[in-house]
């Protein structure tokens, strides 16, 4: 949950002020034997947690703003803290990122862009 | 069993959270490898940080692979296995610790696995970057020359204590209790210069106990047979494949033990139970404690102790049990069955998920192994030599596919001696089979060849001591002739204006020394139709003999043959003149009187008395003494008719 403006920090960046939207996923993991695998038919498996997805949607950054920002979702795996209701505190978790992209429909000007970051483990 | 809560089944089965622990110490620090992101292992297991073990490295999420496995087979020692597939490399010669934890409620609740020796290097797995380690539990220390470092022990020794000297030797600690002959002496060292390691001495010694030498989880060496637990694993276990639930093996009742000459020496069984279950045989191979054991001491006792042991066999994959040990005996519930069921193998797979697979087959023959063996060279597949020297009996037994042969030499103090042979077909190749002087009998279900001679089952006699039982047939001259009072034309004696009868002889010869045992005279009796043809048209005639009697030649050199036939009864020659007894049939006193219409056959009673060995004649004739008054009338009084004389008796055996 975004709960002030340094809710979400990245490799030591405090992102609140570049952002327009943030969704926190919490996407399950399941074991290979997941699945109504017994004979009684009942739905089983093995658990293996939740891993955590934040998807961050930035506002139109400037240049100086996008050098800043571009080296961490460059980077294929960060250090990320984020206030998670469920634990109720802030939670670091390392994470890799999704693809980006930049987009200039003008010169001089980005529009707005969307990156993604998953857990690396599962939340403790 | 491996102790559990209330909850841990419950918690394992439908949706887990599962976790593996490998705990080792290395040279200066401490280890504690998971395959889960937990940090309460920490606060769990508050025994291993402890300091003086060296630092503790704490490696979260490194182990990919869990798969403790054993195989126990009847009457051996068992070794539990494990292979680790993680990101750490182990060095050979660590002991280490493995668990695999089900959370319950909000913690882990973890079975331990045991202490595992790592031997050799672990193997890099480049495309996983991981390393496969494969470790053995404390069995595996006895995989040593017995011959290197032989005990020093002062024999007779028991069982037991060889056992414990065994395990003192090796630094193990041990808890053995009372098991099957383990307070039988053995007199020597039986296992000194044969090329054996420890491990091969205390599978040898494993076969006496009727059980299994293991270890514990606490690295304890005992004694243990099938446990039973209480268990029940049902549907809800079970994955959807691989669920094969076989057949009852058992009720083991019988024990064979064969040695290294392939001659079974040792036998014991449970007639009742075989004739009540049918049988279920282990062959005991080349153990040299029982190859020892002549008077069948630790033999018995081991007959004894393992005589009734039944369970099923299965094969199934389950989403994991995780609390048995080897030998507990659980029930499968599946298909409306209750199946009593003993862990002899099972192999635990936990990487992604879980998977439990656990079967028993019936048991193989119970071959040492031994690195001395000597291979057999004339075994054949499903033949065994059985000698069972306090039984007094020797068994050769081919079994293929279902078809057997088999020779059994039985002795008994009481019952004297057998020889009992089994097979589809017998075939004597040889030249001579020489019985002489020997009393043969040969007793069968529908014939009996003894010294009284060959009998059938119905009591007739094929032979004796008299001969060849036989069936002798004359029959009367000429064959069918006319019986009565016509021949022809030459039944009308001129001379006294009278007609003569015509009869049937017949003439026999029974050999010397041929012993009757019944005889009988059988008459067809054939009417006649005639027409007088000298009075054409005056009507046709139905003829037939009356009275017919059976006489009987007593003095053969003196017969003649009246020609033109007997006015009456037979002369002189024909002795005695009376009728014999025709009580049998239609035969009476006053002799066979024939049908006018329809053929007929009859016979006489046993005339066995009234013949002797040699040529004699006999004379049938018809007895009517009504006054034949004309040719029409002697016609009328004819039949055409054939006799013939049976004798059955023993024809002697001539050289």
């Amino acid at each position: 949950m975004f709960i002030n403006k340094d809710s979400i920090v990245i490799n030591g960046v405090s992102m609140g002020k570049y952002l327009v939207e943030a969704q926190f996923l919490y996407p399950k993991l399941w074991g290979s034997d997941t699945g109504r695998e017994t004979l009684a038919g009942t739905f089983g498996g093995t658990f293996k947690g939740v891993f955590p997805k934040l998807v961050l949607q930035y506002r139109k950054l400037t240049q100086t703003e996008l050098e800043l920002l571009s080296p961490i979702f460059d980077s294929p795996f960060q250090t990320l803290t984020y206030y998670d209701t469920s634990k109720k505190a802030n939670i670091t978790m390392t994470t890799y990122s999704g693809d980006w992209a930049v987009i200039n429909k003008t010169l001089g000007v980005n529009e707005g862009l969307q990156v993604s970051f998953t857990s690396t483990s599962k939340r403790v | 069993m491996r102790i559990f809560s209330n909850k841990f089944r419950e918690s394992l089965s439908g949706i887990r959270e599962l976790n593996s622990v490998v705990i080792y110490q290395s040279k200066d620090s401490y280890y504690i490898l998971t395959s889960e992101n937990s940090d309460e292992l920490l606060t769990e297991l508050t025994d291993y940080l402890a300091t003086e073990k060296g630092p503790l490295e704490y490696d979260k999420e490194s182990i990919n692979n869990l798969n403790p496995v054993f195989n126990v087979k009847l009457l051996k020692t068992v070794c539990k296995t494990i292979q680790i597939d993680c990101k750490n490399t182990i060095v050979p010669k660590t002991w280490l610790n493995a668990k695999i934890g089900v959370k319950v409620d909000e913690s882990y609740e973890y079975m331990d696995y045991g202490n595992f020796y790592i031997v050799d290097k672990p193997i890099y797995q480049a495309d996983t970057k991981s390393y496969l380690i494969t470790a053995y539990d404390k069995m595996i220390e006895s995989m040593i020359k017995y011959d290197d470092r032989p005990l020093k022990l002062t024999y007779p020794i028991t069982h037991k204590n060889l056992v414990i000297a065994i395990c003192k030797h090796l630094g193990w600690k041990y808890n053995l209790g009372n098991y099957p002959n383990y307070n039988k002496l053995i007199e020597k060292d039986i296992y000194i210069g044969k090329s054996m390691t420890y491990r091969d001495i205390l599978d040898d010694l494993c076969v006496a106990t009727s059980g299994n030498f293991l270890f514990t989880l606490e690295d304890v060496f005992t004694y243990k047979t099938p446990t039973e637990t209480n268990e029940v694993v049902n549907d809800y276990d079970l994955k959807n494949s691989n669920v094969n639930i076989g057949k009852k093996y058992g009720p083991i009742n019988m024990i064979t033990f064969t040695d290294g000459n392939d001659v079974t020496t040792l036998i014991g069984q449970d007639e009742e139970s075989i004739g009540n279950n049918g049988l279920t045989e282990i062959n005991i191979i080349n153990n040299k404690l029982l190859a020892n054991d002549t008077d069948g001491v630790f033999f018995n006792e081991l007959f004894n102790a393992i005589n009734g042991l039944e369970y099923y066999t299965y094969d199934v994959d389950t989403a994991g049990l995780l609390i048995f040990e080897p030998l507990d005996r659980f029930t499968i519930d599946h298909d409306g069955e209750n199946c009593s069921c003993v862990m002899f193998n099972d192999d635990i797979k936990l990487n992604q998920g879980l998977v439990e697979t656990t079967y028993t087959d019936e048991p193989e023959d119970n071959v040492s192994d031994f690195t001395s063996q000597m291979p057999t060279t004339n075994q054949i597949k499903n033949a065994v030599i059985k000698a069972n020297k306090s039984a007094g009996q020797i068994i050769l037994k081919v079994n293929s596919d279902g078809k057997v042969v088999q020779v059994e030499l039985n002795t008994d103090a009481e019952n004297g001696t057998e020889f009992n042979v089994k097979a589809d077909n017998i075939d004597f190749e040889s030249y001579t089979f020489n019985l002489a002087t020997k009393d043969i009998s040969i007793i069968s279900d529908n014939i009996d060849i003894t010294n009284k001679g060959i009998q059938l089952k119905n009591g007739a006699t094929i032979a004796n001591q008299n001969g060849l039982i036989s069936m002798l047939q004359f029959q009367c001259s000429g064959g069918e002739n006319d019986l009565g009072w016509w021949e022809k034309d030459y039944n009308y004696d001129t001379d006294t204006g009278t007609y003569l009868k015509h009869g049937l002889q017949i003439h026999y010869n029974i050999p010397e020394n041929f012993q009757i045992i019944s005889a009988y005279v059988q008459l067809a009796h054939i009417p006649t139709i005639n027409e007088y043809e000298t009075v054409p048209g005056t009507g046709y005639y139905n003829s037939y003999a009356r009275n017919i009697k059976l006489y009987q030649c007593i003095d053969f050199s003196g017969l003649k043959y009246e020609r033109y036939g007997w006015t009456g009864d037979p002369d002189y020659s024909y002795l005695p003149k009376t009728a014999l007894n025709w009580d049998n049939g239609t035969w009476d006193s006053d002799g066979y009187t024939g049908d006018v219409n329809n053929a007929t056959k009859v016979t006489t009673g046993d005339i066995k008395t009234y013949l002797e060995s040699g040529s004699s004649n006999m004379l049938l004739i018809d007895t009517d003494d009504f006054s034949v008054s004309g040719f029409v009338d002697s016609l009328q009084k004819t039949a055409r008719a054939t006799a013939t004389l049976y004798v059955i008796g023993y024809l002697p055996f001539t050289n």
